[in-house]
């Protein structure tokens, strides 16, 4: 293939890249923060496109504008699902290896149930918002809008987030919370209230490349089973808990995909990625940046 | 022979040295003491013999063969035997299945693990709680059963982490009594103890640590006189005292 | 005063967990008289077919159970395994006529093999690592057969009738054989876990779930024993694919490995009882009924509300009522609750 074609689909891949980045950083921070793992992190992502969706259908306001509210929305499912849900699951003692996985796996299951209620199994999809249908030329590279600008805004929330953890306060608690649950009552933490704010901070980021994603990708019931699948592939890529690895992963599978629907047939484009991740399985469980 | 050679054993946690040219040797059929103070570094050199941490250098030998790093499952296998300072008992489990797991180590038939089973609970003494759930035993009773669990893998040397601590006077000695039954067993034991009214009746030879280094090792009655000794546990100003009286 | 023993030792008379196997035995050969006798009281077709499903379902959950209720590995991709097996099994007869009642064993063992591939990695780790392994892993599976014109593809394979025999495992005049070779497997998996429940593995999973530390130390290799824990697991719900195959006459990738059947799998243990001998069965009894009459009345899975319902009856059952429904129906022993362990993150089990 042409370099102008391969140019093409690297810039594809690395557009689509930081959309995973972003998702795959929401699911690192609640594990990173409490050990567990979020198997409704694809649902939430879900609930975010329809929610995108459904506003703007009902009141034609431009996914772009609608990102305030999403990420506030999605935020309060996280901190709601965290005191109905996890707080039960964490203080159960029977069987607690089970129930940490089933409980988010079943919200996962009945999320994606009342989507397929609510809504039908029929794809859905945005048209008609301010970026639609337009594309930008960079160096003979046709950059869709649509993406190009859920890129630049999944980096922008990637930076909010580091800048979130690394300079505030806040941040400082969530780092200590992570390192020492139990000293930090001694100072006056209350990591309930730290664990409530991870979860919530974790769906927002999530909801935030939820209503980004939903201006030019189909929205489906199955589409959080999609990008979980994506993300914990990226996650494990990166190393669980890692920031920085859920960048870095984000990009290189973003990449991986794109590069091999070239060489394969595009149905089985998600084999590459599911590779890598078998790769990494037998050869660095811990991921690139993790500790395991 | 010795039936356990420790070899120049160090151990260092980052900039950290637990263990420094750890030596040590225990013969076949003894009772061996490993005291010394807070931080001497006992419970590393413990964990390293008993295969769950690996030692940074040095070697250990189990009847000629060296065993450094083999992991603890292959420690059990080769038998030698561990219990833990803080009780790890199967809480869900009974007595008699505590002691069984145990058992299994030298057999794969349930029947004659139970047979195992039930002559170490007999052993021990607690044979009429064989159908009590771990959870329910009382806090010495877990004891015994730590120990019960350890001897049920049939070890030839069994090492002892803090057994007696915590116990009143009456359970100690019912202990110590335990203790003496098994070397009449055959097995060999290694304890790391901080109740010197305990180890120093009961050890045939005594070895001192401190600040992770052999500091002196000799039948307990030298130890107790050791100017050394008392200096490490007690300070400076002990030591002419000691020196006096022994 | 020191405890020695002033009792002797009753090394004849039966302890509390012998008496408990007999009773389970008895019990098992109870329901086991009543699961014959009962197609008999009906000729109604329908209900016939939930009745073979409902076997099927226990059994599988059963193999789950191994490994994710004894071993305390979830998988959530097990269905890989149970398509695995009935795609062996189907190729073998389809292409070289060899019968399913032997086809069944290469395609259980196949299932196995690739259990131990995916445990080799993962068994080092702690139990989410699995659980998602299992998830991504399955899910590959399901694209590699979806796109696999040999075994064809998205439109599966459909079965010929070749003669009625059980060597063939086909039946044409009545769906009872079908019932009795279910039934069979469901009481072949019930005596397994009996079995194993006692036997060394049994001991040494529930060792390792309660304090894998001590276990060790005990001689037990984590890895090993969980291991063999996958294989089994996976050679049944192998052979149990086999047999769904001849069942329906047909298999495709949608239908047989799909997330869908790996939670259908699972769910009867969770729900009846994870890690108890009855708990799938029990869990499957009420489980598979429900979803069979409510998907007549509710219409097909595409309304979403059946995975309304076993998403909530997870969530409900994870949260309120980990032991499952054998707990409240008192089939289980009394069991203490395990402590909270001292300074351990109650993450998933390693």
């Amino acid at each position: 293939m042409t370099a102008q074609a391969l140019a093409q689909v690297v810039a594809s891949g690395l557009l689509i890249g930081m959309v995973y980045a972003l998702i795959a950083a929401g699911l690192s921070l609640i594990f990173g923060l409490m050990d567990v793992v979020n198997f409704a992190h694809g649902e939430f992502l879900m609930t975010a496109m329809y929610a995108t969706f459904g506003i703007f259908v009902l009141t034609a306001i431009d996914p772009l504008f609608q990102l305030p509210l999403i990420a506030a929305f999605l935020f309060v499912i996280g901190v709601v699902v965290y005191r109905v849900l996890i707080t039960r699951a964490l203080s159960v003692k029977v069987n607690s290896g089970m129930v940490q996985i089933f409980t988010t796996f079943g919200l996962a299951i009945f999320i994606r149930g009342l989507a397929q209620f609510i809504w039908t199994p029929d794809y859905r999809s945005i048209r008609g918002t301010l970026l639609s249908d337009k594309t930008v030329s960079v160096l003979g590279v046709y950059l869709p809008l649509p993406q190009l600008a859920a890129s630049i805004v999944c980096v922008l929330a990637f930076l909010g987030l580091y800048l979130l953890i690394e300079k505030t306060d806040f941040g400082r608690a969530l780092e200590a919370t992570r390192e020492d649950s139990e000293a930090v009552a001694l100072i006056g933490v209350d990591r309930h209230r730290i664990f409530a704010m991870g979860w919530g901070i974790g769906a927002a980021t999530v909801g935030v490349a939820g209503a980004m994603l939903a201006t030019f990708y189909y929205i489906h019931p199955g589409v959080g089973a999609t990008f979980a699948l994506i993300a914990y592939v990226t996650v494990a890529l990166g190393g669980f808990g890692s920031l920085g690895g859920a960048l870095v992963a984000g990009i290189v599978i973003g990449l991986v995909e794109a590069l091999t629907a070239v060489i394969i047939p595009p149905s089985l484009k998600q084999l590459g990625i599911y590779g890598l991740y078998l790769l990494v399985l037998f050869i660095r469980p811990r991921g690139l940046f993790g500790t395991l | 022979m010795p039936l356990l050679e420790v070899d120049r054993v160090s151990q260092r946690f980052g900039g950290v040295a637990a263990n420094q040219d750890v030596s040590l040797a225990v013969e076949e059929g003894e009772i061996l003491g490993l005291i010394g103070p807070n931080g001497a570094g006992k419970t590393t050199l413990f964990n390293s013999i008993a295969g769950t941490l690996v030692p940074t250098s040095g070697r250990i030998r189990f009847q000629g063969q060296d065993i450094t790093g083999i992991g603890p499952a292959a420690c059990a296998e080769r038998g030698i035997a561990r219990t833990f300072q803080v009780v790890r008992n199967f809480e869900t489990m009974t007595v008699l299945e505590n002691v069984m797991v145990g058992a299994f180590n030298r057999t794969g038939l349930t029947a004659a693990a139970k047979r195992i089973a039930l002559d170490v609970l007999e052993f021990t003494g607690m044979a009429a709680r064989r159908d009590t759930f771990a959870a329910e035993l009382t806090p010495p009773e877990k004891r015994r059963l730590e120990v019960a669990r350890a001897l049920a893998t049939q070890p030839k040397l069994l090492l002892l982490d803090e057994v007696m601590t915590g116990l009143t006077p009456t359970e100690a000695q019912a202990g110590v009594q335990l203790v003496r039954d098994i070397r009449t067993r055959g097995i060999t034991i290694l304890m790391v103890e901080h109740v010197m009214e305990i180890v120093m009746p009961l050890a045939d030879r005594v070895v001192v640590l401190n600040l992770g280094r052999v500091l002196t090792e000799g039948k307990p009655q030298e130890i107790v006189r050791n100017p050394d000794v008392i200096t490490a546990y007690l300070g400076e100003k002990y030591r002419a005292g000691a020196a006096a009286a022994g | 005063m020191a405890l020695s023993s002033a009792f002797p030792a009753a090394h004849g008379a039966p302890d509390a967990g012998e008496r408990r196997r007999r009773r389970q035995l008895i019990a098992g050969a109870i329901v086991l008289a009543v699961l014959i006798a009962l197609p008999h009281g009906t000729s109604d077709v329908y209900f016939q077919n939930v009745l073979v499903l409902t076997l099927m379902y226990a059994a599988l959950s059963q193999a789950w159970n191994i490994l994710g209720g004894y071993c305390g590995q979830i998988s959530l991709g097990h269905a890989l395994y149970f398509g695995l097996g009935g795609y062996v099994s189907t190729i073998l007869f389809t292409q070289w006529g060899v019968p399913p009642m032997i086809g069944m064993l290469p395609g259980g063992i196949l299932a196995a093999l690739l259990a131990l591939l995916v445990g080799w990695p993962c068994f080092r780790l702690s139990g989410h690592y699995y659980a998602i392994a299992t998830l991504v892993i399955a899910e590959t599976g399901l694209l590699l057969f979806l796109n696999w014109d040999w075994v064809g593809g998205a439109l599966g394979i459909y079965v010929p009738f070749k003669t009625e025999s059980w060597i063939t495992f086909q039946f044409r005049t009545s769906k009872l054989p079908y019932y009795y070779a279910m039934l069979g497997f469901a009481a072949v998996l019930w005596l397994v876990s009996f079995w194993i429940e006692n036997a060394k593995w049994g001991f040494y999973w529930r060792a390792v779930k309660d304090n894998a530390v001590a276990a060790q130390s005990l001689g037990v290799r984590i890895f090993r024993t969980k291991m063999a824990a996958a294989a089994i697991s996976a050679f049944f719900t192998g052979v149990g694919g086999a047999f769904y195959a001849q069942f329906v006459a047909y298999i495709d990738p949608d239908s047989t490995m799909s997330t869908q059947l790996s939670i259908l799998i699972a769910l009867p243990a969770v729900l009846g009882g994870i890690g108890t001998l009855w708990g799938p069965l029990v869990g499957a009894a009420v489980l598979i009924p429900a979803t069979e009459i409510s998907r007549s009345y509710l219409g097909g899975s595409g309304s979403g509300i059946d995975l309304i319902f076993y998403g909530a009856l997870i969530m409900l059952v994870a949260t309120l009522k980990p032991e499952g429904l054998s707990g409240i129906l008192g089939f289980r022993r009394r069991r203490p609750e395990p402590l909270a362990r001292e300074g351990e993150a109650t993450s998933a089990t390693p």
